[in-house]
């Protein structure tokens, strides 16, 4: 008796189970179906509730009359010269990919070399940064969406969150240096001066963080009058110690966005100390909705 | 998985390393190189290194203008390469250390015969790893270490992984592994994982075969993460854990996602299959996951799960919650008719509760100083409350004895209880600068299972010299663990390790130096081994 109740039990499960793996294919055929009416691919996709720039960010900078004379530059035309560079260093109008070498050179670490693939959709403010090179860390890699930010590690295949402001591989470059820039929402001018830095006019910049997601509380711009891109970034504690020096010593002009693709680092607290990313293989084109998926990031790991 | 008894293995050690060898010197004569290929425009530029010394005037000064100007529809067409950087295939690459020095280990207090009091000249392999890409798409790895003194082998591990891709989504990978336990001489091998990945149009996504699959947002503690096969390593919760072999459909939503696991029959009766799903919905910087479980034969209970990750102000949260129809354990309780014999039960009509919060913050400043902390929760509501009954020999027999297939997570004080807390906690400091540049870092984690009252915490100082600690970094840890015999955090009973290590001239030269120490339950010392190896790691390949 007592079997044939069991037997009937594992029967009746049975066939729950079943039922219940006919209603999840189910789900699966109408996502399926739901994905793929979904939106079109690339830079034409839907966005993704990007990062909300104030209002006014782009169309005010559009039309904005920056002096002619660079020493009768004021604190609001210098802020404006950032949101300009800002601007000019995103492609809020196609997507972005490159690929990244970076050099870091440490008196008591030797050289160490890493290569990463990113892509960009910036009117998104998505981003995914997956590791090339060295072979032990291939398939490493960060996915930012708007304020959802995944690391992922293949050996576990673990997604953990990170934060943007944590340093990149123990080098001088942080997570935000492969971003799209946008000093001139997080910091306000302090002090404007002028100079020469090579063989360019330069207008330099005293800025302070305004909020304290920034890495570093204080920054120093040198930016070029006529083209206005970025030179130098010296950056400081809240103690105005110097922490590093950025040089951006090389760019591309694709239409109105400029790339530096030469960057070098330097430490301020190991001066022997030093980094060079460097970009190559730019393209601006559109990029599949899949690559700003957790799921993309998995499938291309080890 | 495959066990057996170890046996000649020295020939096999000696061949691995000539291999190492052979193909360490083949491997410098090899590698990557740069071509000159330029697919749609190629514009000169200057090194990837680092100028030595940084002259702005050199940087900003040259006859050359800075921008380089690329046409739109040139981007938009195809890849711009701005420097030389092709890779040639095949390539060999070569990495980790390879030293010799000391090895010994010496009981001073409660010896017995079958301590060994030893001191050894020992080569040490640690991180050797050979990688080979014959094509851009296939890509062999083998990777070990190895601690060897002139008759023995002290400790082994190799992995190995092949990952042969048909194009960027569909592949073939394998990963398996194998380590040589000592202290039972036994060697065991793995298979890791072993799986195909395909899609349909790039939308829905397929994993077949064996693989790992890390369900939860839990640190320590992860009840929704049904499918894995192993427990959490309380001392390194983020290690790879065991996968079964299931089927996996995937379709990605922009984030959000959609995830079905197959798991096909794991014995030979159709009823043992099973089925997850998991539906992952971002919502305003918030993950939220919605799942269900169920297994034909019902011998792993159905469940609905939800967990979530997020953050409350500068707080990041997460939780899991799981709601479960019957309990997977088998339970064992003392005969209220035969008093000092057991016997066992199952709760398959009850409904069961397990949840999991966790609260983490951290935060750092430009001055160096950062700090950090992290606890969490977990209640079991299929565990004992008082699972002290997972220490009695006699009542775990009874399980194996009555459940002989299926006992296996039931009789261990793994898991078994019904309360528990883990957390973290760290503050590091930065001082001085140039290469006398010091890191001091002081930390500690702990766990307790309330309901056995074991208890496990290892507080750690570590002062790191030079950059990242390359001139020298200096390690002191005290692993202890507290408990009956056969608890959960303290299975080998009141025990604690301070340990030393010590490393300079960037990990060339490495010491450590371990004292386990076993203690009576009033805490006096039963039993002072020690550990030791100093090793000058000569060769280092990266």
């Amino acid at each position: 008796m007592a079997n044939k109740r069991s037997m009937n039990m594992k029967l009746l499960n049975a066939r729950l189970t079943s039922k219940l793996s006919i209603v999840l294919f189910g789900l699966v055929l109408v996502f399926s179906a739901e994905a793929q009416s979904g939106p079109s691919r690339g830079g034409g996709g839907d966005p993704m509730g990007g990062i909300d720039l104030p209002p006014g960010f782009l169309e005010q900078n559009k039309d904005y009359k920056f002096p002619d004379d660079i020493t009768k530059y004021t604190a609001t035309d210098f802020l404006m010269l950032v949101r300009r560079t800002d601007i000019r260093s995103s492609f809020y109008n196609s997507d972005m990919s490159a690929t990244i070498s970076m050099v870091t050179v440490s008196p008591d670490r030797g050289t160490k070399t890493f290569k990463q693939q990113i892509f960009r959709r910036d009117k998104d403010d998505a981003f995914l940064m997956i590791t090339l090179e060295p072979e032990s860390r291939k398939g490493q890699g960060m996915l930012r969406v708007d304020n959802n930010m995944w690391r992922y590690d293949p050996t576990s295949r673990k997604f953990t969150h990170t934060t943007i402001k944590d340093t990149y591989e123990n080098s001088t470059v942080t997570n935000n240096d492969f971003r799209r820039w946008q000093r001139s929402i997080d910091y306000s001018v302090e002090k404007i001066s002028s100079g020469t830095l090579g063989n360019y006019n330069v207008i330099i910049g005293e800025l302070k963080a305004n909020n304290d997601e920034v890495p570093f509380p204080y920054i120093k711009m040198y930016i070029e009058a006529d083209r206005k891109i970025v030179l130098k970034v010296e950056e400081y504690s809240l103690s105005m110690k110097l922490l590093r020096t950025a040089y951006y010593t090389q760019y591309v002009q694709i239409g109105d966005s400029f790339v530096p693709t030469v960057q070098i680092f330097q430490d301020g607290l190991i001066p022997e100390k030093r980094s060079q990313t460097t970009y190559t293989n730019i393209s601006t084109k559109p990029l599949p909705d899949y690559y700003f998926t957790k799921e993309y990031l998995e499938r291309v790991s080890q | 998985m495959k066990t057996r008894t170890m046996r000649c293995f020295g020939p096999i050690v000696m061949i691995g390393f000539s291999l190492w060898c052979v193909v360490g010197l083949w491997a410098q004569t090899s590698g990557t190189s740069t071509g000159t290929t330029a697919p749609t425009n190629t514009t000169t530029f200057t090194s990837t290194i680092p100028p030595e010394v940084i002259d702005e005037d050199s940087l900003f000064g040259g006859s050359k203008d800075i921008v380089t100007v690329i046409d739109e529809s040139t981007a938009s067409a195809g890849t711009v390469q701005l420097v030389e950087d092709t890779k040639t295939y095949p390539v060999f690459l070569l990495s980790g250390t390879a030293g010799a020095g000391l090895y010994g280990n010496y009981t001073p207090v409660g010896s017995s015969s079958s301590d060994t009091q030893a001191l050894y000249g020992a080569v040490n392999l640690s991180g050797l790893r050979i990688d080979y890409l014959p094509t851009k798409n296939l890509h062999f790895s083998i990777s070990g270490d190895l601690l060897t003194v002139p008759d023995d082998i002290i400790a082994a591990s190799v992995t190995t992984f092949a990952d042969l891709r048909h194009s960027e989504l569909v592949r073939l990978y394998v990963a398996s592994s194998f380590d040589y336990d000592p202290s039972i001489g036994l060697s065991t091998y793995s298979l890791d994982e072993l799986f195909v990945d395909t899609h349909i149009d790039e939308k829905v996504f397929f994993r077949l075969g064996k693989q790992r699959i890390r369900w939860g947002v839990g640190y320590w503690y992860q009840p929704s993460d049904v499918l894995s096969l192993s427990a959490i390593d309380p001392d390194d919760p983020t290690a790879a854990r065991d996968g079964p072999f299931a089927f996996k459909v995937d379709v990605p939503m922009n984030l959000n996602h959609l995830m079905v696991y197959m798991v096909p029959p794991v014995s030979g009766s159709a009823a043992s299959s099973s089925i997850a799903s998991k539906y992952d919905w971002i919502v305003n910087g918030w993950e939220l996951s919605f799942g269900g479980y169920g297994r034909a034969d019902m011998l792993a209970r159905p469940r609905a799960i939800f967990s979530f990750t997020g953050a409350i102000g500068t707080f990041d949260v997460y939780g899991e919650n799981v709601l479960l129809y019957g309990s997977d354990r088998i339970y064992v309780k003392e005969s209220s008719t035969s008093p000092g014999t057991y016997e066992t039960y199952r709760r398959e009509t009850t409904p069961f509760f397990q949840s999991t919060l966790g609260i983490k913050y951290s935060a750092g400043y430009s001055s160096g100083l950062s700090y950090s902390f992290h606890a969490q929760g977990y209640y079991n509501g299929t565990g004992y409350a008082d699972s002290s009954i997972m220490q009695n020999p006699s009542a775990i027999a009874v399980i194996k004895a009555d459940y002989p297939d299926t006992y296996k997570d039931s009789a261990s004080a793994a898991g078994a209880g019904m309360w528990y807390l883990a957390g973290s906690a760290s503050v590091s400091g930065r001082f001085g600068e140039g290469r006398d540049l010091t890191q001091v870092t002081g930390s500690m984690y702990g766990m307790s299972n309330f309901s056995d009252r074991s208890l496990r915490f290892n507080p750690t100082l570590k002062v790191a010299i030079g950059d990242q600690g390359g001139r020298t970094t200096v390690t002191l840890s005290c692993l202890t663990a507290i408990g009956n015999m056969g608890s959960e955090y303290a299975p080998k009973g009141n025990r604690t390790t301070p340990a030393l290590s010590f490393s300079a001239l960037n990990d060339a030269i490495e010491l450590e130096v371990s004292v386990p120490i076993s203690l009576n339950t009033d805490f006096s010392v039963n039993k002072v081994q020690t550990a030791f190896s100093v090793f000058w790691n000569a060769v280092q390949f990266d």
